[in-house]
């Protein structure tokens, strides 16, 4: 290809160089000279330097502005996300990574947009590639979580929802904890599984600061999960911490109520009522267990008299109940009501004064029939009065009482 | 003066004074500067860092230029607003032919061959012109949305960098034509941010073979130039690539299709190429000016509603990997891209076919992925894993390296465990290309342009005919140098040789036959005495037949031996047995003989 026959070519223009001259003719009619090769060494290093400092420049200038620019297609994003553009945010903040792929923030936000648009594949591809990178991620770990919960992907959900609250936060670690156990705590509880759930409201619980709100929060947690005792002691101790605590007062009044402890109940929720007299719940739960107190005919500490008297108060509102009701004839309940009004009939002459003072057996007989109206008339004829919700209320409380069972005492 | 006179230098001590060590040191510098200090190839060695270093800053500079260019251009939105998105590309693409047709007609195309045809045509010689239309008509091309990518045209302007350097430096022409390759290696390891990918891509595609002197030079520039993109951009990947898991070796059968497939589209896509540029360019010469334009409006109104597939598209190459796209979508994009990457290429507008290809594979290897992942779940994990594979196999369907192809996505992932799959899935499709496209891109394109140059394929396949392939049985005994002449010619009562062999302390000789019955040879002292030709050189059957002509010069014959045992003759060769090969091996094709 080169053979010794073939012309020379310059090696600075190419041109082709006559046989025998020893310079390039078109070079030296320019008068372009090659300088030496210490003069080459040292002009290219020199160029080498000059180079190397512009390009720091050029380099520096260049990663600032598109450090800008993804902040303000961040700000962008940011802003369209609060004026319900989801779509629009969307793109800003993929232009963002485009600038700054290894904003986080930007990431999460965009996987969040993302997820808050039902782009749930999308959003978790994000979150995983942030998840692979840095396992520990709390808020990462929260998004993945919420995802599994949309995917109705239980132990995933578990997973992820237990590694934002052992994970690292940025700011306000333990309020954020607080927060993703509670949000756990209600998806459990809103997947029936009752077990996890106070597990982990336990763990909850062991975890507040000496705060009446949190304590109270825990307390309703409890409550809601039906272990009211437990609920009682989170009231209490929100009680402890503020004493005028209206909602903690409320929700001892509720527990205690729940507990079948209706004289803890009215002195809570007299105190909850007078505090938020705007608590409807809580003044009728305060009327039902004042009527309870009233009505009930085995509380402890009564005359023979006073429990006689009792009995028959009862029985008289059962027999109102069964009188003020009239279910209609196609109902298959109606019966079963006509039944229980010929035994009240038929009871009525002995359910004496006298008869009832004496006689335990038919004392019992007769409760046990005012119980059994007023808990038959209630699905057919609605709650009633107050006082024949109480009379129910008791006939439930000395039934579970009767079968062992300590409402509410879970643990 | 009243002062006493200043002592002779040569009688201070060495390290005397300040003053006195500065004239050897200024003279250790001239030395050094001059290259003086150096034997040829050290400086070389030293020239290869420097030009390493020159490679990084101009490929960060060409990086940053096309990257201000998009944003000023296009905007800094990836979906582009309309007017933009369909006049940028139309009156970039017209300006680009202007300074293409007008002031640099040497910048069209890639980069690879002309780099190639500088080595081999032009002794290493690439106008240092070249390097900045490169530069200016390339920022302006791909940052205008022109489907094509950067690392081609860098390994230009690596290469042009070096050329430029080794002029002045005064090179041998020897060196000045090794030059060359080192700034390619440069420029393309700064612009993939991958040494080994660049340095094996100039091996296999420029120099062809690992036997080149060059190639410590080769290492140098490279790993100096990736160092100095590394300190200016940072050294993250070009992708962020996901984890690779292999679930179950039945997962591999996944990877034997996408092999499969991307050996299919290399070939279509190889086909569109080498077959809509020469039509273009043979289209009368006013055209060619129209061309990148009218290639920039094609791909403007396909970036309307596919802004992914202008400019060199890595920021969704990184989202294919991370299974961002359905498959169905990745699809329509490989094949959206193949099109507006074939007219950018077809129309000469300059810039480089590395990141579509890769741009391609990841889409069609996601599609593969997904579609396997969709209709057959068993069978594949996700399809980010294809996405990567993808790139490395469409780069060996289409660019015909397999090597770099394979160490490519073995750099970008940093994880061995992906090799299995890349193995399977690159040696499928770059069989499949090769079946249907005999000769690569690069050398066609060069052919295309009226150049033949070298084809590194066929030179790495070479099998070089060996002595084993010509070595004949020897149709005589061997004689001993000690054996009377009277036993010699029992010994030898029969044979047909016109030579016989002797095997003597000093090694092997040979004299004519009929000597032995001359009535002289009965009055010889030995054998040895006989030969006329002594201290044979010996063969053995795995050396190559180029070796046996070297030693044969004038003498009939050469014995071949066994290596373990000097005194075993297997056979002989001679002139007319290698002669008589070689004409075999014409018959038989690109097949050697089988050996005798």
């Amino acid at each position: 290809m080169n053979g010794s026959d073939t012309p020379e070519h310059c090696l600075d223009c190419g041109a082709e160089i006559p046989a025998g001259a020893k310079e390039c003719p078109t070079c030296a009619a320019r008068g372009v000279g090659s300088p030496s090769r210490q003069t080459a060494v040292l002009l290219s290093l020199l160029l080498l330097s000059a180079l190397f400092v512009v390009t720091g420049f050029a380099t520096r200038a260049f990663h600032y502005h598109e450090e800008q620019v993804a902040e303000e297609w961040l700000r962008r994003g940011e802003a369209e996300l609060a004026a319900g553009h989801t779509n629009e945010a969307i793109d800003a903040l993929r232009n963002s990574l485009v600038y700054s792929k290894d904003n986080r923030q930007a990431q999460l936000r965009l996987a969040q947009t993302l997820a808050a648009a039902g782009r749930n594949d999308e959003a978790r591809i994000y979150l995983r590639t942030l998840w692979e990178s840095e396992p520990g991620n709390a808020a990462v770990n929260l998004e993945l979580a919420r995802l599994a919960v949309r995917d109705g992907d239980v132990s995933e959900a578990l997973r992820y929802y237990h590694g934002s609250i052992y994970g690292v936060w940025d700011s306000h670690v333990l309020e954020r904890r607080r927060e993703t156990r509670l949000e756990l705590i209600q998806y459990l509880s809103s997947r029936g599984l009752r077990q996890q759930a106070l597990a982990e409201t336990l763990a909850l619980a062991a975890s507040l600061p000496p705060d009446p709100k949190l304590e109270t929060m825990a307390g309703n947690l409890f409550f809601q999960q039906g272990v009211y005792n437990r609920a009682l002691v989170q009231f209490k101790e929100a009680l402890r911490l503020d004493p005028h605590d209206e909602k903690a007062l409320a929700g001892a009044g509720r527990a205690s109520f729940e507990l079948g402890n209706f004289a803890d109940a009215q002195r809570y929720l007299r105190q909850a009522v007078r505090a938020a007299p705007h608590d409807q719940e809580a003044a009728n739960l305060l009327a039902l267990s004042a009527s309870v107190l009233e009505l009930d005919p085995y509380a402890a500490g009564l005359s023979a008299d006073a429990r006689a008297q009792r009995v028959r108060r009862a029985f008289a509102l059962a027999q109102q109940r069964l009188t003020a009701c009239t279910p209609p004839a196609t109902d298959a309940r109606a019966p079963q009501l006509a039944v229980l009004a010929a035994r009240l009939a038929a009871m009525k002459p002995q359910a004496t004064q006298n008869a009832l003072r004496r006689d335990m057996d038919l004392f019992d007989s007769t409760a046990a029939l005012a119980f059994e109206v007023e808990s038959a008339a209630a699905p057919v004829c609605g709650p009633g009065s107050v006082d024949d919700q109480a009379l129910a209320l008791i006939a439930r409380v000395r039934a579970a009482t009767a079968s062992g069972i300590i409402p509410g005492g879970g643990l | 003066m009243s002062a006493p006179p200043a002592p002779a230098p040569q009688a201070a001590p060495a390290t005397s004074t300040p003053a006195a060590k500065l004239p050897a040191v200024k003279s250790h510098l001239s030395r050094f500067f001059s290259g003086a200090a150096l034997p040829e190839g050290q400086f070389f060695f030293f020239l290869s860092l420097v030009i390493g270093i020159f490679g990084g800053l101009s490929v960060v500079c060409f990086r940053l230029t096309i990257d201000s260019m998009r944003q000023w251009l296009l905007g800094s939105s990836l979906r582009p607003p309309l007017p933009e998105v369909v006049l940028v590309p139309v009156i970039a693409g017209f300006c680009v032919a202007l300074l293409v047709l007008l002031v640099f007609p040497q910048v069209r195309g890639s980069g690879v061959n002309q780099t190639k045809a500088a080595v081999y045509i032009f002794d290493g010689r690439v106008p240092f012109n070249t390097v900045i239309g490169k530069f200016i008509t390339c920022a302006l091309g791909i940052g205008s949305g022109q489907s094509l990518g950067p690392e081609d045209p860098s390994l230009q302007i690596g290469a042009g960098i070096a050329s430029a350097l080794g002029r002045r430096m005064h090179l041998s022409r020897e060196k000045l034509r090794l030059i060359a390759p080192v700034g390619a290696a440069a420029g393309l390891a700064a612009a993939f941010n991958s040494p080994i990918s660049a340095v094996l891509f100039v091996i296999e595609e420029v120099i062809g073979n690992w036997n080149a002197g060059v190639l410590g030079a080769v290492v140098v520039s490279a790993v100096a130039s990736v160092t100095v993109a590394r300190w200016f951009l940072g050294d993250a990947p070009l992708f962020r690539v996901p984890a690779f898991h292999l679930r179950h070796p039945v997962e591999l059968l996944a990877y034997v299709v996408l092999g499969i497939v991307s050996g299919y589209f290399s070939v279509f896509f190889l086909k569109t190429v080498l077959t809509l540029r020469p039509r273009l360019q043979k289209l009368p010469h006013w055209s060619h000016y129209l061309q990148p334009a009218i290639a920039g409006l094609l791909i403007g109104v396909i970036g309307i509603r596919f802004p992914q597939v202008m400019g060199a598209g890595y920021d969704y190459i990184d989202q294919a990997l991370h299974d961002q796209f359905a498959w169905q979508f990745l699809l329509l994009l490989a094949a959206l891209k193949l099109i507006s990457t074939s007219a950018s290429f077809a129309s000469g507008a300059p810039g480089g076919l590395f990141a579509p290809v890769l741009f391609m594979g990841a889409m069609l290897g996601g599609a593969v992925g997904g579609f396997e992942n969709h209709f057959f779940p068993s069978l594949s994990s996700h399809a980010g894993s294809f996405a990567l594979v993808g790139m490395g196999t469409l780069f060996a369907g289409i660019m015909r390296v397999p090597m770099t192809s394979i160490f490519m996505v073995i750099e970008i992932t940093g994880d061995y465990s992906v090799i299995v799959p890349v193995m399977i899935s690159n040696a499928i499709a770059y069989f499949i290309s090769r079946r249907h496209q005999r000769v690569t891109l690069f050398d066609e394109l060069s052919r295309q342009d009226g150049i033949v140059l070298p084809s590194m394929e066929e030179r790495r396949e070479e099998r070089p005919l060996l002595v084993e392939n010509a070595m004949r049985w020897f149709g005589a005994p061997a004689l001993a140098a000690t054996d009377v002449v009277s036993v010699a010619r029992e010994r030898a009562a029969g044979a047909s040789e016109p030579y016989l062999l002797v095997r003597g302390e000093s090694g092997w000789g040979a004299f004519p036959s009929e000597l032995l019955a001359d009535g002289k040879a009965a009055s010889a002292a030995s054998l040895e005495s006989l030969c006329t030709f002594r201290n044979l050189p010996t063969l053995h059957p795995d050396e190559g037949l180029e070796t046996a002509l070297r030693l044969l010069e004038n003498r009939p014959l050469l014995p071949v031996v066994r290596r373990t045992d000097q005194n075993a003759l297997q056979g002989v060769v001679g002139l007319q047995e290698i002669l008589q090969a070689y004409r075999r091996d014409e018959e038989a094709g690109q097949s050697p003989p089988s050996p005798s």
